[in-house]
């Protein structure tokens, strides 16, 4: 592929310029100074790799007509595409267009494969200003001769860039003065975790030291108990005693306030027993007073009483004498008779004789009902028997009923005897046997004609017997008057004389049931009598008692009940009535009693009627209770003095007793602490108690420590940590040891990259500084010889045929550029495929050349162009014969001022 | 035969022992780590108790006493109170991590434990209800005991039975320091029916027969490397010689894993088999919560991604949470990643290019150990110095075929990288 023409659209100075056509391999522009030269180099740059923005430090190539805008026309066997690209966001927009052939729109990719913008601004489109950057650049990260050495060496990226990685990334793992570094890290907390380890383990050391310690303040603490138990026993004692002595003092004043107060009680109470004496006669009469007054409720309910019992002897005798007019006879008849059990016991014996007589008479009388309908139903029996027997019509039947039974005995005499008239027919037999046989022989001799004929004989064998027994008991020669009798027109067979005995007992069993029933009925009549006549003397023998009685002849057992209960009665009131009178009598002498004894009792401190009537009671009792409350109310007033006096007497006793025993108490007390008074005992208990704070402070500040130290040590036993910080100690060492051998991988990789790179260089010097040793060593005539460009970025050198070597510091100008032309060249020539459609454009780089080394570059530039397209730019119309004189089908282009 | 005896042999409960080289973030871990001797020591007296033994032998390394640990003092004389409580008898002798003249917070034991002197070989003899024996012990009288202890036993002809407790490294075990050093020839020499050895942390029977010999292990594993089964023996001895049954008493069981990622073509394929070996572990952990180290192996194209920054730390990250949530949980310690670029060094050997000469000079400095250590004692000692002395020199073949396999995968790697 070649780019075949160059055209600025709006570029810089230039407006629709067009440079072409370029030719196939060496190609030099000339023109004058102003004539656009370098602003095509540039403008293909920018086309290639887009329009530099204004933060990019490089010149811009505006212009007032608009867009910056360029096109480049490539051609390759026969198709041509064109390249257009216009101001725009990053770098601008491309287009490609294909004027001939296929479309190839990564054409521009494909072109710049491998290039980067710098290296086609250093290496393939440079001028005089950018000879040096070459070398400048080394070290960056487009080292376009690292990449391109590497490449040479078999290495897809530069060893160098690869070390330079490596490094960076161990640095990032460690530094020898870092501290936040991953193993810098690591190390710190290592240190710290050591640290706090170390200081665990110290206070394990001090473990038993600190067991040593706790037994120490075990047994000083038991002391500082003992001690402070001792002084709080004395405190506690001393201070009991100082409240006991205040105690008893106290309670010696209080004693003896009291004291004061139950004297002058005890006065007053003597003095109040002395002024309330009661009547001496109303307490003599006081126990009788006392007990009237007690009966006076009684004597209240005898009053009522005796107005009941008057009221009921009142009711009694009302009752008594309507009693008595009810039975219809005087009081005194009434109250004769005798209602006694014995005369109740005959009313009842002579009602239930008379009653059980009533009911014998009725069933008597039933009884012959009931006989005479019998009879009647037998009457009516034996004439069906009679009409059955034959016997009908006027006459005795019974008579009628014996002539028919001689009639048919004598039948029944006529009768031929059962020997005869039942024997068997022989020949009938014979049949029969004959007949059996022949069956029985058939049979077990299989002759079953033999069978047939005896069938048929015992057959013909069976029919004259029954014959003859048919004909059998008829009588013979019967008589025929016993016929008549018998209403039989011809002598009867046994059967028909059995027939008739049977009808004719049959009238004989119903003439008998007939003729006792005509005795029952008869025996009923006779018994019905009896009961009449046994009825009619009892009712005699009732009337005759009734008149013995007083009771009156002529009524019921009954009435003479009743009767007998209104005598039993009027007894009954006439008791009431007696016992009523009574009852009054003796109530009322027992009220009059009562009021004479209250006058009585009365009478002896007071004026009373001597013999008070009933109705004084009251008034009487109404005294007697005032005088017997006046003198018991006189009487308690009395005790109550007394009683009084007597516990004020027993207080004051005690009380003085108490405050004689505080006393003794005080001074034991006081004797006990050999102390005068309460102050000095309470000074002794203040002292007490400092002693005291002092030793329970002594013994809290032991226990605290104990505590404290105990504490500590359980919780040693307890503690995890320090297996928790090896744990994390194992942790980071493992961490950094992984860390120290990534560490060392990285180290020694970049490490074996630097040493294989440095034989590399040493031992195999690579084919692209090889060429550009050869190009330099063209153009300066063999002045240099050798030339080395270290992988590692360092400075390149040159040596002279005495191997002496140079920096390009160290060459004049045009030597230097001369060394970085033969650089490019020979770097491009080493390229092969990459960026093989670019061309390499170079704008008036020999113009510091003498003429001898200018040649030997136009004749390296040209055997370059023998490989790659190579666009030459220059001023000088001598360097363009130049190049004509080296290579003579070199294309010429000429271009004129702006 | 007389009846026989029933005994625990444990060893090495190195109460409140720092766990090394694991880094737990997680609380939960924290704690049951921190924990984790203590539950181991109760599990043991549990298994006295339960089991009804007749006595109880510590073969040395009750506890670290250079860490002055009250509380695993504490601990452990609560535990032999337990004991003594059941009217279990105990005989212990003192290791090198709990010597006789190390530190002590003065705690009295039960009389019913019997520390063994550190100044002669000890003989007690244990009998009840007609089982008798006779048991054997010397303690560490300092931490470097470098006397051959096992020589200094010697069966009275009176013994039915003999069981000696000693704390030694029995044929100079590797990893481990050579105190009390003595040889297989010797223990037999003593006639003893039976060896209650300590020190050794894996639990691992020497020789059986006649005679046993055995080391209990530690009760619960105290660092990443400490994988396996943990736990005490309880033994059964008479005339015709021991039976014995491994009782687990660990509470957090370690495990290590390598994953092979050959196959994976990404970061999702490893998380994926990351997280199938951290369920294969929770299972094998038997109900036990489990930490767990795993390494990354293989030639696999994954080691790329894998390399870049940031990566294995998040797949670490999230394998880690997801794990976390089981129960019960596994936490993944670490997970290095040992792959290797799927980059053939070989044929990069044979090249004369840049990547060539880099592989040739790392197989230089593999070759050379001393270079080796060299380079990388100046290139991490200003980290171990440090450090201090918990540090180790990381493995220089690790590191160097780490950095060739590092420098190899940046410079061949893409331009867009």
């Amino acid at each position: 592929m070649r780019l075949r023409r160059i055209e600025a659209v709006r570029f810089g100075r230039l407006n629709d310029a067009t440079l072409g056509d370029l030719g196939d391999g060496l190609t030099v522009v000339e023109g004058p100074n102003e004539a656009g030269k370098s602003t095509f180099t540039a403008l293909v740059r920018h086309v290639l790799y887009g329009f530099p923005t204004a933060r990019e430090k490089e010149r811009s190539y505006h212009t007032a007509a608009g867009k910056r805008q360029g096109r480049l026309l490539f051609e390759d066997e026969g198709s041509r595409w064109v390249v257009e690209r216009t101001e725009g966001p990053h770098g601008g927009p491309v287009e490609v267009h294909a004027l001939d052939g296929v479309a190839r729109p990564a054409i521009l990719d494909e072109v710049c494969a491998g290039v980067s913008p710098l290296a086609f601004k250093v290496v393939f489109g440079f001028g005089l200003d950018e000879m040096a950057h070459i070398e400048s650049l080394r070290g960056s990260d487009d080292d376009i001769i690292a990449r391109l050495y590497a490449a040479s060496a078999g290495l897809m990226v530069s060893p160098h860039d690869v070390r330079t990685t490596l490094e960076k990334e161990a640095e990032d793992l460690f530094t020898v003065r870092g501290k936040t570094k991953r193993a810098n890290v690591l190390l710190g907390e290592i240190r710290e975790t050591r640290t706090a380890l170390r200081s665990l383990e110290e206070e394990a050391a001090s473990f038993v030291a600190d067991r040593a310690r706790l037994t120490e303040l075990d047994e000083s603490l038991a002391e500082a108990r003992a001690s402070r138990d001792e002084h709080r026993s004395a405190h506690s004692e001393v201070g009991r005693a100082a409240e006991r002595l205040a105690e008893r003092i106290e309670r010696i004043e209080a004693l003896e306030q009291e004291l004061v107060g139950l004297r002058a009680e005890l006065k007053t109470a003597l003095e109040a027993r002395e002024t309330t004496a009661p009547d001496e006669r109303i307490l003599s009469a006081l126990p009788e007073l006392e007990a009237l007054i007690e009966d006076a409720s009684a004597h209240t309910q005898g009053r009522t009483d005796l107005r009941d019992a008057e009221s009921a002897l009142a009711q009694a005798q009302r009752r008594l004498s309507d009693a008595v007019a009810k039975s219809g006879r005087s009081a005194g008849q009434l109250l004769a008779i005798d209602a006694g059990p014995e005369t109740a016991r005959a009313i009842d014996a002579a009602r239930d004789d008379l009653n059980r007589m009533e009911v014998e008479l009725d069933n008597r009388g039933r009884e012959l009902e009931r006989a005479q309908m019998s009879a009647a139903e037998n009457s009516k029996y034996v004439i069906a028997a009679c009409r059955n027997a034959g016997i009908d019509g006027p006459g005795d039947p019974r008579e009628m009923l014996a002539e028919r039974y001689a009639a048919l005995e004598a039948l029944e005499a006529g009768r031929p005897a059962a020997g005869s008239s039942g024997g068997l027919d022989a020949p009938a037999l014979v049949l029969l046997v004959s007949g059996i046989v022949a069956v029985v022989a058939g049979l077990s001799l299989t002759e079953y004609v033999a069978v047939g004929i005896g069938v048929v004989l015992m057959a013909a064998g069976v029919f004259f017997v029954l014959r003859r027994r048919a004909s059998a008991g008829r009588v013979e020669d019967a008589p025929a008057a016993a016929l008549d009798v018998l209403d039989l027109s011809v002598a009867p067979t046994g059967m028909e004389l059995a027939r008739i005995r049977r009808l004719l007992d049959a009238c004989r069993s119903a003439l008998a049931t007939d003729d006792d029933a005509t005795r029952g009925v008869a025996e009923a009549t006779r018994e019905l009598d009896l009961a009449r006549s046994t009825l009619s003397a009892r009712m005699t023998l009732w009337d005759r008692w009734l008149d013995s009685a007083g009771l009156g002849a002529g009524i019921t057992p009954a009435d003479a009940s009743h009767t007998l209960g209104v005598v039993r009665e009027a007894l009954n009131l006439k008791v009431a009535v007696d016992d009523a009178a009574e009852t009054v009598e003796r109530l009322r002498a027992r009220l009059d009693s009562y009021a004479c004894k209250l006058a009585g009792v009365l009478g002896r401190f007071t004026e009373v009627a001597a013999e008070p009537c009933e109705d004084d009671v009251p008034l009487l009792v109404g005294k007697a209770r005032q005088a017997s409350a006046d003198a018991r109310k006189a009487l308690a007033a009395r005790e109550d003095s007394e009683r009084l006096a007597g516990e004020l007497s027993t207080r004051i006793s005690v009380a003085e007793q108490k405050a004689a025993h505080a006393k003794e108490e005080a001074t034991v007390i006081l004797q006990r602490w050999s102390v005068s008074d309460g102050d000095s005992l309470e000074a002794i208990a203040e002292r007490e108690r400092l002693t005291l704070e002092d030793a329970e402070r002594a013994h809290d500040t032991l226990a605290d420590e104990r505590s404290r130290l105990d504490e500590r040590l359980a919780e040693r036993t307890r503690e995890a940590r320090g297996g928790e910080l090896r744990l994390e100690l194992s942790g980071l060492t493992e961490r950094l040891q992984q860390t120290a051998e990534e560490y060392a991988v990285l180290r020694a990789a970049a490490r074996m990259i630097g040493v294989t790179q440095e034989r590399y260089e040493r031992e195999r010097q690579p084919e692209v500084v090889r060429g550009a040793q050869e190009v330099f060593r063209c153009i300066t005539g063999d002045r240099y010889v050798g030339l080395t460009v270290p992988i590692a970025g360092g400075a390149v050198e040159v040596f002279d045929a005495r191997a002496e070597a140079r920096t390009s510091e160290q060459l004049s100008r045009g030597t230097a550029e001369q060394m970085y032309l033969a650089l490019r060249l020979g770097l491009i020539g080493q390229l092969d495929d990459i960026g093989r459609g670019l061309p390499v454009l170079m704008d008036d780089v020999l113009v510091n050349f003498d003429p001898e080394r200018r040649r030997g570059s136009a004749e390296a530039i040209a055997r370059l162009a023998d490989r790659r397209q190579v666009v030459l730019f220059t001023c000088h119309p001598e360097t363009a014969e130049l190049f004509a004189s080296v290579r003579p089908d070199v294309t010429r282009i000429t271009l004129d001022r702006c | 035969m007389s009846q026989p005896v029933r005994f625990i042999h444990a060893a090495d409960l190195h109460l409140d022992a720092p766990f090394a080289g694991v880094d737990a973030t997680d609380e939960r871990v924290r704690r049951a780590l921190v924990e984790s001797t203590y539950r181991a020591l109760d599990a043991v007296i549990d298994a006295c108790i339960a089991r009804d033994v007749d006595f109880l032998v510590i073969a040395g390394d009750a506890y670290n006493s250079k860490d002055k640990s009250v509380r695993a003092q504490f601990a452990f004389q609560r535990a032999m109170q337990r004991l003594a409580e059941a009217d279990i008898p105990v005989y212990l002798s003192w290791g090198n991590h709990d010597p006789a003249d190390g530190w002590s917070a003065g705690i009295s034991l039960p009389e019913s434990v019997h520390v063994f002197s550190a100044r002669e070989t000890q003989r007690l003899v244990f009998e009840r209800n007609g089982a008798s024996c006779a048991i054997y012990g010397r303690s560490f009288r300092k931490a470097a005991e470098t006397e051959n202890l096992a020589r200094t036993f010697v069966r009275d002809a009176s013994d039915r039975l003999a069981v000696g407790v000693l704390h030694a490294n029995v044929g100079g075990h590797a990893g481990y320091d050579d105190y009390a050093p003595c040889s297989a020839e010797d223990l037999r020499a003593a006639r003893m029916d039976y060896w209650a050895l300590g020190h050794i942390h894996k639990p691992e029977q020497l020789f059986t027969g006649a005679v046993t010999a055995a080391y209990a292990g530690c009760t619960q594993g105290l660092d990443p490397t400490q994988t396996g089964a943990r736990g005490c023996w309880e033994v059964t001895l008479d005339e015709s010689g021991a039976r014995s049954e491994f009782i687990t008493t660990a509470a957090v069981v370690w495990d290590a894993v390598a994953v092979d990622l050959a196959d994976a073509a990404g970061v999702e394929d490893v998380h994926s088999m990351l997280a199938d070996a951290c369920e294969a572990v929770a299972r094998a952990a038997d109900g036990r919560p489990a930490v767990l180290r795993v390494e990354l192996t293989g030639r696999a194209e994954v080691h790329t991604e894998l390399a870049r920054p940031g990566v294995l730390r998040d797949l670490t990250d999230e394998v880690r949470a997801e794990a976390m949530d089981g129960a019960p949980w596994v936490w993944v310690d670490r997970i290095r990643d040992r792959t290797r670029p799927a980059i053939d060094l070989d044929q990069l050997r044979a090249s004369e290019e840049f990547a060539g000469d880099l592989v040739r000079m790392a197989d230089d400095l593999l070759a050379d150990p001393v270079a080796a250590a060299e380079l990388v004692a100046e290139l991490t000692g200003p980290i171990l110095e440090k450090g201090g002395t918990d540090l180790v020199a990381p493995d220089l073949a690790t590191v160097i075929a780490a950095a060739r396999d590092l420098a190899l995968d940046r410079l061949l790697a893409e331009e867009d990288r």
